[in-house]
């Protein structure tokens, strides 16, 4: 190992131990790496010149289109967190899925699940569940230890879930990594990989995940009633007037949710247009929710209708192109037609806008939302930094090695990268590892022919799995920031197991039945 | 005239460095009455103005939200593929992460490792914002203005315009928002610095404003 080698190892090392003195993880990452390379170019090993690089990295990063999507998807989330119909969704479910054994179980799995694009920050997701659901299962006579590991497990479902925003990132990273993997580790393939892909790919393992917990809080709540017991519906109400009220607060969310998702699985659009339609329909469901004149609510329901509309018409496929030359009739009274809807959306659009700005919620929402992005982005500015002059210092080049002579080639070296992954789990957040991490290790893991995709969700799995594991664990840490103080750490630790286990079913199973993870988006390609 | 206006930039950039070393005197001379006023306007003056930047700049989300569903309308509906459109989503989005940054570091909403920084007492939680200040912030953004010089240089001269022969002309601003993004934080970053001084040395701290929470809030038992 050469010096600048050497001294690139130990600045990873500084990092993730300067990392723990708790500054904020951006500026510690590249205020770290800057000290480095001001140490290097006094050795003479790094050239000063490498800074001048800098903007020009950073430039594409604050602009390019994949990534426009992180807002939008954070936009969404926070939208429907703020106007409650999150909240709204849980306690509906939890009141149909009530006399089933586990039932209320069940629900926090679901919405867990379905929340997946609030935030991108394991921490925020585990924290609003904590105070969304965790009062209600302990009330209900749920165990503590069960409560508490469901709502850890759940609040991390949000990540491997479509849509969500560390899947966009984490895309980006790989699909970066996979065409630098061609470009200089002499990968030959014509592939190339996309955040729907990911998107795709995580479906299945995501899917399983959930069967998985759900079936755990359900066996439990079957054997030993008394830790899950079920809660039967009212018998006061009228059964149909309270089933419809139930499927009235779930629907629309879950609706917006899978529209939005099949729209970037069937390739109508891409993420970033998708999550755009997404906080749309999320910001008229709040208004439709929380609107207490009818005329507005009136004017969110016609836009919402007339958005539908549009995209019908769209996909019927009918030729609306301006300026064609041999247009029939039809045509032309198609796109009179969609005009006429254009003109509508607007206005009630505009009209639905204005309870928004009025009750402050807009400004509340985007206030959250640019909080959110901006950390998101801070981040991704400082690991560039990092990387940047990690690379400067040949470092990449002694990963590439290391994991090269990893022994049991491949497998070796995917298992190695992978063990790491989780360790740094524990100390860092998602992005932080997804960004400095991934495009180290990926590159060459690919360059052994692995599947961009595969390695991917493994990844994702991975670091969810970790974010659950004690002692370190993320979520827990979160979750027991928000509970009651009858929530002990040793209740915490033994309600996570049974999950813990899952996840690590679940992992092996993608492993050895890869296309468990590829099989989507191939199909869904050809 | 865009040199002398480069030049003037570059002057007041220099000068105001001298103000870095604020944090530092504070803390070994608490007791200077005129340090302590200095500081004290110096926070607020920054306070306010990262606090309006980031106030006025969250309304591009919603701009956003319209203007990238317009351009999926548009597109896939009429076929008509405005570049202009496009790219002004491009600039919303920019705008947003780069110009809410400060706001977002006062507001204490960027990320930490508080797996140890949690528990910490005040002043050592103060500690660790000004050392992370002067060897993680200050020397990051300072390097950041540095190298956007030649970077924005060039493009300013020449008003640097889309690639696109229909696009939106003002590609030179839309990278200068590397720039502003370090300047702001620096600002920022300096004016939390010395919040942390005035509490290592138990100074009066400016009135801080109604919606930002303490810094450095006192450690918190584990499930309260």
């Amino acid at each position: 190992m050469s010096i600048p080698e050497g001294l690139s190892l130990l600045m990873f090392v500084v990092a993730c131990g300067g990392l723990m003195g708790g500054y904020n993880v951006a500026f510690t990452l590249s205020g770290v790496a800057v000290i480095f390379a001001a140490i290097g170019s006094t050795l003479g090993i790094f050239d000063v010149n490498f800074f001048l690089a800098f903007p020009g990295r950073i430039f594409p990063l604050i602009t390019r289109e994949i990534l426009i999507a992180v807002p939008l998807f954070v936009f969404m989330g926070v939208m429907l967190e703020k106007s409650r119909i999150a909240e709204d969704l849980l306690e509906s479910l939890a009141v149909l899925f009530g006399p089933l054994p586990g039932g209320l179980g069940v629900a926090v799995v679901c919405v867990g699940a379905l929340l997946a694009a609030s935030t991108g920050i394991v921490g925020a997701t585990v924290v609003t569940m904590g105070l969304l659901s965790l009062p209600t299962m302990l009330q209900r006579g749920y165990s503590p230890s069960l409560a508490a590991g469901t709502i850890a497990a759940s609040g991390t479902l949000g990540q491997i879930i479509p849509p969500s925003i560390v899947l966009v990132v984490l895309g980006d990273q790989i699909s970066n990594a996979f065409q630098e993997a061609q470009r200089s580790h002499g990968l030959v393939t014509s592939q190339v990989v996309s955040v729907g892909d990911l998107f795709a790919g995580a479906l299945l393992p995501g899917l399983i995940l959930v069967g998985f917990y759900a079936l755990y809080i359900i066996a439990t709540g079957i054997f030993s009633p008394n830790k899950a017991p079920a809660t039967p519906w009212p018998v006061d109400q009228d059964r149909k007037v309270f089933i419809t009220r139930a499927l009235k607060a779930m629907l629309p969310p879950i609706i917006l949710v899978f529209a939005v998702l099949g729209s970037i699985l069937s390739g109508y659009a891409t993420p970033t247009r998708a999550a755009a339609l997404g906080a749309l329909g999320a910001m008229l469901l709040a208004v439709i929710k929380t609107s207490d004149k009818a005329i507005f609510c009136k004017a969110a329901i016609i836009s919402l209708l007339g958005i539908i509309a549009l995209v019908i018409m769209d996909i019927m496929g009918v030729d609306m192109r301006f300026g064609q030359n041999d247009m029939t009739s039809f045509e032309q009274m198609m796109i009179i037609l969609a005009l006429v809807i254009c003109s509508v959306v607007v206005v009630t659009l505009l009209l639905a806008f204005w309870p928004m700005l009025k009750s402050k919620q807009l400004s509340a929402v985007s206030h959250k939302t640019m909080t959110i992005t901006s950390m998101v982005f801070a981040i991704l500015i400082g690991a560039t930094i990092f990387s940047l002059i990690f690379r400067g210092l040949g470092g990449d080049e002694l990963v590439a090695r290391f994991l090269g002579a990893a022994p049991g080639g491949k497998w070796g070296a995917l298992a190695l990268v992978m063990i790491v992954m989780f360790f740094l789990g524990f100390f860092l957040d998602f992005l932080e590892i997804t960004f400095v991490v991934v495009p180290l290790v990926a590159p060459p893991l690919l360059a052994f022919g692995i599947d961009p995709i595969w390695l991917g969700i493994l990844m994702a799995l991975n670091l969810q799995t970790s974010f659950l594991t004690p002692p370190f664990g993320f979520a827990l840490f979160y979750l027991q920031g928000v509970s009651p103080p009858e929530i002990t750490t040793k209740i915490l630790y033994r309600g996570v197991i049974p999950f813990i286990a899952i996840q690590f079913i679940v992992v092996f199973l993608v492993v050895f039945f890869p296309w468990l993870a590829t099989a989507l988006p191939n199909s869904l390609l050809s | 005239m865009l040199d002398i206006f480069a030049k003037a930039v570059k002057g007041v950039g220099w000068v105001s460095l001298l103000w870095f070393t604020l944090p530092a005197l504070l803390l070994f001379c608490p007791t200077s009455k005129f340090l302590r006023e200095i500081s004290h306007h110096t926070v607020e003056i920054i306070d306010t103005i990262s606090l309006t930047v980031g106030q006025v700049v969250k309304w591009a989300l919603p701009l956003l939200v319209l203007t990238v569903a317009a351009s999926v309308f548009a597109l896939s509906l009429f076929g008509l593929s405005w570049t202009k459109l496009f790219e002004s989503a491009q600039y919303l989005h920019a705008t947003v992460i780069m110009l809410g940054a400060a706001m977002t570091l006062l507001l204490n909403e960027h990320v930490r490792v508080d797996i140890f920084q949690s528990r910490l007492k005040r002043p050592q939680k103060a500690l660790v914002d000004f050392i992370g200040f002067h060897t993680g912030l200050m020397p990051v953004c300072l390097l950041l203005i540095w190298s956007s010089n030649s970077f924005i240089g060039f493009s300013w001269q020449i008003l640097e315009g889309s690639a696109e022969s229909d696009g939106i002309r003002g590609l030179y601003l839309l990278k200068t928002l590397i720039p502003a993004f370090a300047v702001m934080l620096l600002a920022q970053g300096l004016s939390i610095a010395l919040r942390a001084v005035m509490v290592m040395r138990k100074l009066d701290e400016p009135k801080r404003p109604s919606h930002v929470h303490d810094l450095f809030p006192e450690a918190k038992g584990i499930g309260q």
